[in-house]
């Protein structure tokens, strides 16, 4: 089975009183049926952006990416990298890191800045800081 | 006192510095008091830590590389509660992404690169201070309501106790080995000390207290 990934920055909608509540639910929904479709990666949450990074085999990303592009949660969802890869990254999902500290969103934001402007590197380096937060320290 | 820069404050405005050079000390603590915070420095992790029982909470703004102990042993040495009244952003001039992420996993509420502009600082100060703000009237709404659930007799805290639980006035009757309106006239004189009109409002109320709840034996 061919294994694919996605990883993208996007813009929350949630209103920031009942956004704690929403991941709740959000993490809660996507623990469940990531692992049921063997989908590995983390998410991270800085209280104005989304950072993600999944990985599986292509068509649950495909399915994932078509519901997550639809979700009126969050809007200008930016790909920073997509498609095949020979191995996983993650051993499982995981909410890697959600609150207001301003080196997470400086780092997200820079990293959409750097996609916006061409670098091939933006995915990785958003990958690399999922994974940092993901590992068990 | 009118003016902005201090009606900016709801609650805390206190910045603690802990910074083994002075004239980083200087500089960030002189940039802190032009903005309206109340700055105060110290040029060690061990004088910090000595004083902090004394201070108000407040924001703490800690160097990563000191001699002795450095920014990541004083968090080490700070349980979630401290951490709470007193949330630690780390400082360095030669952080890696790697390091950025382990201190935050410690405990570390945020992660400056030196040198930070002062946009960057007073963000991240502010973040931490409403973080402060909010802790402190949880706590204080919890006191409160910890007195208010004190002042309750040995049976309507049963009673409350049972219901929380999810027992119906029968089954708490029958488990306390009284009387199915005994239980009624509890449960009522309860709700009543407590100013709420519902069951779900006591348990939401006892919830928030915090306050653990025995089941009589």
């Amino acid at each position: 089975m061919q294994l694919s990934t996605w990883i993208y920055v996007s813009t929350s909608r949630m209103e920031s009183a009942a956004a704690d509540a929403e991941l709740d639910r959000i993490v809660t929904i996507s623990r469940m049926r990531n692992a049921s479709l063997s989908v590995t990666g983390a998410l991270l949450f800085t209280g104005q952006q989304f950072a993600q990074c999944i990985e599986g085999p292509e068509p649950a990303i495909c399915e994932l990416r078509t519901s997550i592009m639809a979700d009126a949660r969050h809007h200008d969802v930016y790909t920073l990298t997509e498609g095949a890869i020979h191995c996983r990254h993650f051993v499982a999902w995981s909410l890697a890191y959600a609150g207001p500290a301003t080196f997470v969103s400086r780092q997200v934001e820079s990293s959409l800045r750097d996609a916006k402007t061409g670098s091939a590197n933006a995915g990785s380096y958003i990958r690399l800081l999922l994974q940092q937060f993901a590992e068990s320290s | 006192m009118e003016d902005s820069t201090t009606a900016a404050f709801i609650g805390s405005s206190y910045v603690y510095i802990v910074d083994d050079e002075e004239s980083v000390r200087e500089a960030i603590s002189f940039l802190l008091t032009s903005a309206g915070y109340q700055a105060r420095c110290f040029s060690s992790a061990a004088e910090f830590m000595a004083a902090r029982a004394l201070l108000r909470p407040g924001a703490v703004l800690l160097d990563l590389r000191m001699p002795e102990t450095d920014g990541l042993g004083v968090i080490a040495q700070s349980p979630e509660e401290v951490r709470s009244l007193y949330p630690m952003i780390m400082m360095t001039g030669e952080g890696d992404l790697a390091t950025a992420v382990d201190a935050m996993k410690m405990g570390a509420e945020d992660f400056l690169e030196k040198p930070f502009d002062a946009e960057a600082l007073i963000k991240s100060l502010n973040q931490a201070l409403s973080k402060v703000d909010a802790f402190v009237k949880r706590e204080e709404n919890r006191r409160q309501l910890r007195i208010t659930i004190d002042r309750l007799t040995p049976r309507e805290r049963d009673v409350l106790g049972l219901l929380v639980n999810g027992m119906s006035n029968k089954h708490a009757a029958l488990e306390l080995g009284i009387s199915f309106r005994t239980v009624e006239m509890h449960r009522a004189r309860m709700f009543q000390r407590l100013g709420v009109k519902t069951l779900a409002d006591a348990v939401k109320l006892a919830m928030q207290a915090g306050v653990d709840l025995w089941l009589p034996a």
